[in-house]
């Protein structure tokens, strides 16, 4: 490959001939030059020659650059196809156990993928003048032939495919064949392994192995992966239980999911399984009710091998929730939403105000030493939420959105606020918009319509009423006809339980005004919208991290508040469960036990992990298939972050073993442990005997350019036209750049302030 | 148009320059008031049975415009009626000005008890032509009247020259609210009085002026006879001080 410069004209001019083009800049050139030149001579003041001269090669030369950047000059990436003497074939096998496993016929998916390549050699050979190999389980080994990449050294325990092809690019191969059957049993995503094959213009090819290995039975290999429940709720809220599934499947099937609280049934589903490894999230919303311990459990399956994984809520009649506000710019909302939360004791609120609107008051019952938002996330931690009430992008470091970012990504909430569109607008492309569950409209687009008419009446009004010397009969009977529009109400969206908050009824919110966004990100919740206009969205919430982030494109409801009447507290009521609805980690994530191994067997040791414990060891107890019950011996650990408990038992009978652990203060946490017979590694991932993924691995080369390698031919021969492929030729402008628009402008300003100097302006 | 001078085309040209060498964001100095506003809001003027119910309100744009200038408001450049006969007209604005209760009786007295009742912030001012307001002691114990049978669970009290009205935005020296006077000659009697809070227990739901600050904001002051140079700009900044204390407050 190698890389060139040429001049690409930009506009219509990149639609005429190179010459002509050439030409017409520089007729343009000239004009301008001797226009800058004439006008200079013809100043308003006489200048001194040397000023005369000094302005005149200043103007000249932005001249001169703004030709340039029209000529469109760009380094382009021309790809000059080698010779085969010279390209490189990388032949990579993937030697995981699953590879290794043979099936009745004594046959491996490594040996048939192997039997399949050998078809192509030849081919292979005519394409490409040299062929190296690798081999790779949990790293990447190059190889001195394919026969010591088959045959070197023993199968591994898992499959770091992506990983390892992903290495292979940074050797600069020409194409890329790789034996395997597409089980990565990292979980990795194969979207990076995809954009980077493309942007180096690599093909990926596969070969994929396939025997007759006896696969169980759907749904038989499962866990209950994590569970997801607030350690502390308020009394009569609601909040969301989640699980996370791990299935491996041999066929399309559906898996019963329940979760229960004691003797009550909370939910059902059936979840859809298709070939393979699954993950499968499940959320659930549950009613706290009164105070008390809540257990949750959660099963998968059914009969004899359901999973149980459990955990308890504490629901308490009051906590107090730290809520950090943050106000952009000046505006009535905050009156009323600081009184709707100091209303209740629960809340304690920590105001701040930005510091360029010069305000000197404090603002909090209570006076804080924060006067900006911090750069860090531990700056935030002491606060369940933060309201970033009509903020500015130019107002917010990267650092100060790097930071809420982090800090919800660790469990805490965010509500964004903005009833402005060219504010919102401004914070396209932002880290917090990466965050937040809508996506801004972009802000080089054209100004919406409304908005448009909001500012042109905004400056007619300006014009009649701000000169009332010069006002006409007409501006006068304008602005005396003038109303402030009628509220509109929200109209719930169709997705989570915090819609309710907008249902229609006597006190349902209304608001003022509103900022259009483009769109909601995937997976967001659509709580409110517009009632006329289901797809302009008002309220939309979505889990990030451990945490969850809101966006409120209205106003802060102030009018709505003036319009209740005094003795109603629907206002009050709405903000402090909406802001709840952002808090559900009101302490941490509260009992958890999981076990640390991926596939306990019988007379082995298995470790169980204790997390978000209390000072005091738990109780930890085992109970057996058969029933028996094990109280087990708890002990400090130091290999977590935070505080933890490990026990340890051997377990004597296979089957599904029930371990809990119970905190002093009563909190529960279940997890069931299957144990396997007595052969080692009977059910770790690459033993599954889980059908290869062929259809991913067609995906994934077909989108690199490449193919999955059959019977019949790929490669063209050497002395086939097709051998040429024609490769895309990646331009990149270089009169794009901020140095040469840094440029242009620093000399603009200097000639500005020259003819300042001499009184030109 | 809008004229920009010197400095803050310099200011603007720095911050251009400054994002194009890739800082992250623009200094807050380098952005114009009129790229950071909240909430649109209107100012209105409540109407009352008195007939001076909108004296000076035709100047009323050159304190919006001053709003607009010094401060982050999104507040409308003209001026609104709000009358005391709508409780819905009254609840379209947050704060409301007034040149006096006094002339406002039952059921209109009742809306504005209740919109007060609700969150919302009512600036009496008395205007200091002597024909408008002929005693302004008189004045004072009208509007106290008015409070007191309207809403008897508020109380009016003396704000101190400490309170935070006098330096939340604009520092006003000694926390001596401006006053302006009747062909600018000195009134010692009217000069006395301070502000006045209209409190529903912590919260102040009002304040009762004598000051005249809409007489400076509108330049009557310089006619006949002069009164010193920036009272507009004064009056204008104590009211600005009003209006921001009371939208930080809790409602």
């Amino acid at each position: 490959m190698t890389h060139g410069f040429e001049w690409q004209f930009g506009g219509w001019l990149r639609s005429v001939a190179p010459l002509t083009a050439w030409a017409i800049l520089a007729s343009a050139a000239v004009a301008g030059l001797a226009l800058v030149v004439w006008l200079y001579r013809r100043t308003l003041r006489e200048l001194p020659s040397a000023a005369r001269n000094t302005l005149t090669v200043f103007r000249g030369v932005i001249v001169l650059l703004l030709l340039l950047c029209l000529a469109n000059p760009s380094r382009v990436e021309k790809t000059t196809p080698a010779e085969n003497g010279k390209k490189t074939l990388a032949v990579v096998v993937d030697r995981s156990a699953s590879m290794s496993e043979p099936d009745f016929r004594r046959a491996t998916r490594l040996a048939d993928g192997v039997r399949v390549w050998k078809q192509h050699t030849a081919e292979a050979d005519a394409a490409f003048g040299k062929t190296t190999c690798y081999r790779f389980a949990t790293r990447l080994t190059p190889a001195a032939s394919l026969d010591e990449a088959v045959q070197a050294a023993e199968p591994g325990p898992e499959t770091h495919l992506f990983a390892a092809l992903r290495e292979v690019l940074d050797d600069g191969p020409d194409a890329i064949v790789c034996l395997t059957d597409g089980l990565d049993t990292t979980g990795a995503a194969n979207d990076e392994l995809a954009k980077e094959a493309l942007r180096r213009n690599v093909p990926l090819y596969f070969v994929v192995g396939m025997n007759h290995l006896t696969v169980g039975h759907g749904g038989d290999v499962a866990h209950i992966r994590e569970i997801k429940v607030p350690a502390k709720v308020l009394r009569q809220t609601r909040f969301s239980a989640s699980a996370v599934f791990e299935v491996a499947a041999s066929e399309a099937s559906q898996l019963p999911a329940e979760l229960w609280s004691g003797d009550r049934k909370l939910a059902a589903t059936q979840l859809p399984i298709r070939p393979g490894l699954n993950t499968l999230p499940w959320t659930v919303p549950v009613n706290a009710g009164e105070a008390g311990i809540l257990p949750l459990e959660f099963r998968l399956g059914s009969g004899a091998k359901q999973l149980a994984a459990a955990r308890t809520v504490r629901v308490v009649n009051a906590t107090t929730l730290n809520v950090l506000y943050y106000e952009g710019a000046l505006q009535w909302g905050f009156r009323f939403l600081r009184n709707a939360l100091e209303s209740d004791p629960s809340f304690h609120l920590t105001a701040i105000l930005n510091p360029a609107l010069g305000i000197q008051m404090s603002v909090a019952p209570e006076p804080d030493t924060m006067t900006d938002l911090p750069d860090n996330a531990a700056g935030l931690k002491r606060f369940q939420v933060v309201v970033l009430a009509h903020v500015f992008a130019n107002q917010l470091t990267t650092k100060q959105q790097q930071a809420l970012t982090d800090y919800v990504r660790g469990g805490g909430g965010v509500l964004f606020i903005s009833p402005d569109t060219a504010a919102t607008r401004a914070f396209s492309g932002t880290l917090l918009e990466q965050m937040l569950p809508v996506v801004f409209q972009s802000p080089s687009g054209a100004v919406p319509d409304s908005a448009a008419a909001a500012e042109f009446q905004q400056q007619m009004r300006a014009l009649g009423g701000a000169s009332p010397g010069n006002e006409t009969m007409f501006a006068e009977q304008t602005v005396s006809a003038q109303v402030i529009p009628p509220l509109t109400p929200f109209a719930p969206g169709p997705d989570a339980a915090e819609a309710r908050l907008f249902r229609p009824g006597p006190d349902a919110p209304e608001f003022n005004t509103r900022a259009q966004v483009k769109k909601v990100k995937p997976g967001a919740d659509i709580l409110a919208v517009v009632p006329d206009d289901p797809s302009a969205v008002l309220v939309a919430r979505q889990r990030f991290g451990d945490g969850f982030a809101a966006a409120l494109n209205t106003d802060l409801l102030w009018r709505w508040k003036l319009s209740l009447p005094s003795a109603s507290r629907a206002a009050e009521v709405f903000w402090q469960q909406f802001i709840l609805s952002l808090s559900e980690n009101l302490a941490g994530t509260g009992l958890q036990l999981t076990t640390t191994m991926e596939s306990p067997t019988v007379f082995h040791t298995v470790a169980l992990l204790i997390e978000d414990a209390a000072d005091t060891a738990p109780v930890v107890e085992t109970t057996s298939p058969g029933g028996s019950m094990q109280r087990l011996a708890v002990t400090r650990t130091t290999d977590t972050n935070g505080p933890a408990w490990q026990a340890r038992f051997i377990p004597d009978e296979p089957g599904a073993w029930r371990a809990q652990a119970t905190d002093p203060d009563g909190s529960v946490a279940k997890n069931t442990i299957l144990v396997d017979g007595p052969q080692p590694n009977s059910r770790t991932l690459e033993t599954m005997n889980l059908p290869p993924d062929v259809d991913g691995l067609r995906r994934l080369a077909e989108n690199t350019g490449g193919s999955l390698i059959g019977d019949a031919p790929v490669f063209p021969s050497a002395r086939s036209p097709d051998n040429v492929l024609p490769r895309p030729t990646p331009a990149r402008p270089l009169w794009d750049t901020r140095w040469l628009a840094a440029l242009l402008l620093g000399l603009y300003a200097v000639e500005l302030v020259v003819r300042r100097m001499f009184r030109l302006l | 148009m809008n004229e920009i001078n010197r400095k803050a085309f310099l200011k603007l040209l720095g911050a251009g320059g400054a994002s194009f060498f890739g800082w992250p964001a623009l200094p807050a100095w380098a952005t114009g008031p009129d790229d950071l506003r909240g909430d649109r809001v209107g100012w209105a003027r409540l109407k009352t049975p008195s007939p001076q119910w909108k004296r000076h309100a035709g100047s009323d744009p050159v304190l919006m415009k001053f709003f607009r200038d010094e401060t982050t408001l999104n507040i409308d450049p003209a001026w609104y009626a709000a009358d005391v006969a709508s409780l819905q007209e009254l609840c379209k604005y947050p704060f409301l000005f007034s040149q006096g209760v006094g002339m406002v009786t039952s059921p209109a007295s009742g809306n504005l008890a209740e919109y007060i009742r609700r969150g919302g912030f009512l600036l009496i001012d008395a205007c200091h032509d002597i024909h408008v307001t002929p005693d302004f002691d008189e004045f004072l114990r009208q509007q106290f009247a008015f409070f007191a049978a309207a809403l008897p669970e508020a109380q009016v009290v003396e704000l101190p020259a400490t309170h935070e009205i006098y330096r939340c935005r604009f520092q006003i020296p000694g926390g001596q609210p401006p006053h302006t006077f009747f062909h600018d000659i000195y009134d010692a009697r009217k000069a006395a009085h301070g502000l006045y809070g209209l409190m529903i227990g912590a919260r102040m739901a009002g304040v009762i002026s004598v000051c005249g600050w809409q007489c400076g904001w509108d330049h009557v002051t310089e006619n006949p006879s002069p009164s010193p140079p920036g009272t507009d700009v004064v009056c204008m900044r104590m009211l600005v001080n009003v209006y921001i204390y009371a939208m930080m407050q809790r409602a």
